[in-house]
């Protein structure tokens, strides 16, 4: 499966892109959820992950998450990612 | 063709406390997914990423949210786009926006398509992978529409119906069950549509009477079985909950093998059933009656209301199965006065 890649750039002009594992909207909230890696590991080989809302009302940008509801989401999206057979193609 | 006979053994082989687990966390809101790339075991969420130094965000096209809003466009294009407008136009106007998440994110690459040869058992079908409704009768898209407008892409959550697995499925009856009752309550008197689900509708109501009709409506619009599980155990355990929809399940499956003799399994189950909702109710109500939200009157209006459907239409499979004891109802709802 091809991999979904984000392009993030600062604003020193530097870009970065992250691999998306998932996305999800939550309608608690009614706003959309990116979960992406750098595809780095840690010394006991965990994965780095972030998540951010995405937020495209204007410009496209990401946001912090702030609420403990909102990452329990995230890590429930990882698990559903984990449990079910990926069928999704764009 | 699935071999009905067989899938009613596993249903029946089922161990509910297995999906304590599977069902495990129950989030307070529903959850859209749209699954990509590759699935991770060993991970760290890291939550201090500095989302105000980045000033472009460039996600692939195909990822981007498209729609939260009914394109005309995209319905006008349709095959039957006056029963697909009408049914955006019920949904949109009797339901609050945040339980149209789904119905947003489908309805506008719906497909539709006629099909004469559908099914031996159905009069349509909603294939929840590709967004596609398949219908034999146009009485059969109201239906259908619904199981749409209540699907998580790509998730296996459709309404109250939960798959992930052969092992991991259920709740496949309450689901077509308030899907039926829906279609009946927003569509059935216009176009006198009656839902074929009738054993399983009935209970369905049943249980929108024990956790109140908005939230019902909204848990299924937003497939979140998690959820109605932890409204439900207010009144009556987990383990039990789960059994209920086994149950209930079972004899869906059990109605589409078109059964023509009595299932003395299928009168277990039923009386299992009405025994698991009478109990569930009574504790409801109690609760509702001691902290003073039910005066008398009303408790015993509700609780006749609750009672009357429940006797009624214990027809499976065109067999019809009396078992409902009045006397012993009766009893277990008299107040003390």
């Amino acid at each position: 499966m091809e991999k979904k890649i984000m392009k993030l750039t600062d604003y020193n002009g530097k870009e970065t892109e992250y691999e998306i594992l998932c996305t999800f909207t939550l309608a608690s909230t009614l706003k959309n959820y990116l979960v992406y890696t750098d595809n780095t590991y840690d010394n006991e080989g965990n994965l780095t992950i972030f998540a951010s809302i995405y937020d495209e009302t204007k410009e496209p940008k990401l946001e912090k998450i702030e609420t403990e509801e909102e990452w329990r989401a995230v890590e429930y999206a990882l698990e559903m990612n984990n449990h079910r057979e990926v069928t999704y193609d764009a | 063709m699935p071999n009905l006979p067989a899938l009613l053994n596993q249903i029946q082989e089922i161990d509910f406390s297995l999906f304590l687990e599977s069902l495990k966390p129950a989030l307070a809101s529903s959850i859209c997914f749209i699954l990509t790339a590759r699935s991770v075991t060993n991970y760290k969420i890291h939550r201090d990423f500095e989302t105000k130094e980045i000033c472009k965000v460039e996600i692939p096209p195909e990822l981007k949210p498209k729609y939260f809003k009914v394109e005309l466009k995209e319905i006008n294009s349709k095959k039957l786009k006056e029963a697909t407008l009408e049914f955006a136009s019920v949904l949109e106007s009797t339901f609050p926006k945040s339980s149209l998440t789904n119905f947003y994110n489908n309805i506008n690459e719906l497909k539709i398509k006629k099909n004469p040869f559908l099914f031996w058992d159905a009069d349509g079908a909603y294939n929840d992978l590709t967004n596609e409704i398949t219908i034999l009768f146009s009485s059969a898209l109201y239906h259908e529409l619904f199981h749409m407008a209540s699907t998580i892409k790509n998730t296996g959550l459709v309404g109250f119906h939960q798959y992930f697995s052969k092992k991991e499925n259920i709740g496949i009856g309450l689901n077509e069950g308030y899907t039926d009752l829906l279609t009946e309550r927003y569509f059935g008197e216009k176009h006198k549509i009656k839902g074929v689900y009738i054993y399983e509708s009935k209970i369905a109501h049943n249980v929108e009477m024990i956790l109140g009709k908005e939230k019902m409506e909204e848990l299924y619009l937003k497939a979140d079985l998690n959820r109605f599980i932890e409204e439900m155990k207010l009144f009556a355990k987990e383990e039990d909950i789960l059994e209920f929809l086994v149950n209930l399940d079972y004899i869906c499956v059990a109605s589409n093998v078109h059964l023509i003799t009595k299932d003395s399994l299928i009168a277990k189950k039923i009386l299992e059933i009405q025994e698991f909702l009478l109990k569930t109710y009574q504790t409801k109500m109690k609760q509702q009656f001691e902290n003073q939200m039910v005066n008398q009157e009303m408790y015993e209006k509700q609780t006749e209301e609750f009672l009357n459907l429940l006797k009624t239409n214990n027809k499976v499979g065109g067999v019809k199965y009396s078992i409902a004891q009045d006397y012993t109802i009766e009893k277990d709802f008299a107040i003390k006065r």
